[in-house]
């Protein structure tokens, strides 16, 4: 009973979250959305009009991934806003399962964000690059699910750092470019020459997710065992994250 | 029994400068406390800590009998804040925020939708309840966090500086509703600098000064810590303040001479004020009058 309680009232704050900071703001501006799709958009553009065919997939799936991510690291400027000129994290704060339904509410939210984009160009790498196996789109979906998930966590851990209003808006781009465009997310990693940059590169969760979306596309082989190797590095960035964001908000100060 | 206790409190955020120093203070339930000090005194300090969302230094605050920093999460549940400087977000409308921050508190959304309704009545928000809040004024913004908290009609309300820039009405509409609160039988606790928002509606104030509470009790109690029942006010030529003094205690304000003193010398100096031809004014001394002077010896001792 106890833990049935709990956990209803953990979901009601996160309903009651996604919708104040997701679904109603959204239903304001659908079109905002949009411009994290506008940069790799151009990018296809580009690619298309000088007939570089054999690379147009690799727009696709990088497009998916950068705008997860400018979509996701914007955590860090919602839950700073929040807090910082809002204030209504205090607010939140006082409620049943506290802050953590709030922040997997905000997350929610920009995923909502994300979809626009994301339908656009999973469209395009339907009908443009012959991705139709259903195994191969289960692939690309948790994939990004992934990044989404770290990505968010990122995002709110960085925004526990600012301090103010001035540092609101400078991370958001920064970690779109490291996360998002600079990886090897737009071409496959064995382009990197060195193989110190290639173990550099999985600093970043982006590069094995888009390593994973390669290879489902049918774009790179993988190595023996590669497949849950990929899986499980995004997946200790997410505990890592996690365990950091942890010790920063366990205590208030 | 009292709801808010907090004894021997003490937090330092730097190590080096206390904002609280030894904060003992008592709020009983169904009573207004007015938590009156100047910028920077450790009222937001104080709200924060006793709403568990800052850990004291030294020494606890017990809510509704429970140790905020070990019981934090069940006490949360049970009281509501109004964040010094807060604000609604522009993308939504007061309606969503009231309805959806009391889904988020654990109600049901019938139940949710009628408090909404009623909150939103009674501090006059009715009719922009469907207007984004980034197309209110300012102080139906701040009039949108204060229904968020009073509409979780928690046992125990804490509010931070609530009317800060709301104009004369607003103030009064937000005074009225604290009242009703506390009238339901609800404990709040609220900061401010106005000494006419204290009088209105607190029953008890307590003042905070560098992160001590230098008088508390009832307006009248704190009136007469100081020791002084009347002020008269002169203005004329030849005022001289060492005359003054024999009378009271005399403090310069502009232009005019303000003298604290009792009964009895004001009449003698009003008998003076006339012979001289000054212009005086006599009233009871009032809570702001308190406040100037207990904070002011606090500060002339410290010095
Ligand atoms: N986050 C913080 N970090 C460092 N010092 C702080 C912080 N918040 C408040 N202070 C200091 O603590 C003291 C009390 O502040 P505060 O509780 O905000 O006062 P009030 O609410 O009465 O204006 C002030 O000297 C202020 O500068
Ligand atoms: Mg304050």
């Amino acid at each position: 009973m106890r833990v049935r309680g709990a956990l209803s009232g953990f979901l009601r704050s996160l309903y009651a979250s996604t919708m104040l900071f997701g679904v109603l703001p959204f239903k304001q501006n659908p079109f905002w959305a949009l411009s994290p799709a506008l940069a790799p958009f151009a990018f296809l553009l580009f690619l298309s009009i000088y007939r570089f065919q054999q690379v147009v997939p690799f727009a696709l799936i990088g497009g998916l991934i950068s705008i997860v991510v400018a979509n996701s690291i914007s955590m860090e400027s919602d839950a700073a806003f929040n807090r910082i000129v809002l204030r209504l994290d205090s607010m939140f704060a006082l409620t049943k399962g506290g802050l953590i339904p709030y922040a997997i509410g905000l997350a929610l939210g920009n995923l909502i964000n994300a979809v626009p984009g994301v339908a656009v160009f999973a469209v395009l790498l339907w009908t443009m690059a012959g991705i139709t196996s259903p195994q191969a789109w289960a692939t690309m979906l948790g994939a990004l699910t992934l990044i989404w998930a770290v990505v968010s966590l990122l995002g709110y851990l960085i925004s526990t750092y600012a301090r103010d209003i001035r540092d609101l808006w400078v991370y958001s781009p920064l970690m779109t470019a490291l996360l998002g465009y600079l990886p090897p997310v737009y071409y496959p990693l064995e382009l990197l020459p060195d193989p110190f940059l290639r173990a550099i590169a999985f600093i970043s969760p982006t590069t094995s997710a888009a390593r994973l979306m390669h290879s489902a596309a049918g774009l790179v082989k993988l190595g023996p065992g590669e497949f849950a190797v990929l899986w499980a590095i995004p997946a200790a960035h997410a505990v890592v994250f996690a365990a950091l964001l942890y010790r920063r908000v366990r205590r208030p100060i | 029994m009292y709801v808010i206790e907090s004894e021997d409190l003490w937090k330092t955020y730097d190590g080096r400068r206390w904002a609280l120093s030894g904060v003992d203070l008592r709020v009983r339930e169904g009573e207004v406390l007015a938590l009156l000090g100047r910028n920077g005194a450790g009222k937001t300090t104080f709200i924060r800590i006793a709403c568990s969302l800052l850990k004291p230094t030294r020494g606890s605050v017990r809510v509704l009998g429970m140790d905020v920093t070990q019981e934090s999460s069940r006490v949360r549940e049970r009281i509501a804040l109004v964040p010094q400087e807060g604000r609604p977000s522009n993308l939504n409308t007061p309606w969503s925020h009231v309805y959806y921050y009391l889904i988020a508190r654990g109600l049901p959304r019938s139940e949710a939708r009628v408090r909404a309704r009623r909150y939103l009545q009674s501090l006059e928000l009715w009719d922009v309840r469907d207007v984004i809040c980034g197309n209110l004024s300012g102080g139906m913004r701040q009039r949108v966090l204060v229904a968020m908290a009073l509409a979780t009609e928690a046992d125990v309300l804490f509010l931070d500086e609530p009317t800060i820039g709301l104009d004369p009405l607003s103030k009064q509409t937000v005074w009225e509703q604290i009242r009703d609160s506390a009238a339901e039988g609800r404990t709040v606790v609220v900061t401010t600098h106005n000494m006419e928002e204290a009088e209105t509606i607190a029953d008890r104030v307590a003042i905070i000064d560098e992160g001590r509470i230098v008088a508390s009790g009832t307006p009248e109690e704190v009136k007469a810590r100081v020791g002084y029942e009347y002020r008269v006010d002169l203005r004329g030529d030849g005022i001289e303040a060492s005359e003054l003094s024999s009378y009271g205690l005399v403090r310069r304000i502009g232009d005019r001479y303000r003298v604290y003193l009792s009964d009895s010398t004001a009449r003698e100096l009003l008998d003076l004020a006339i012979a001289r031809g000054w212009t005086a004014s006599l009233s009871r001394t009032t809570l702001e009058d308190a406040f100037v002077l207990l904070v002011g010896e606090v500060e002339e001792h410290a010095g």
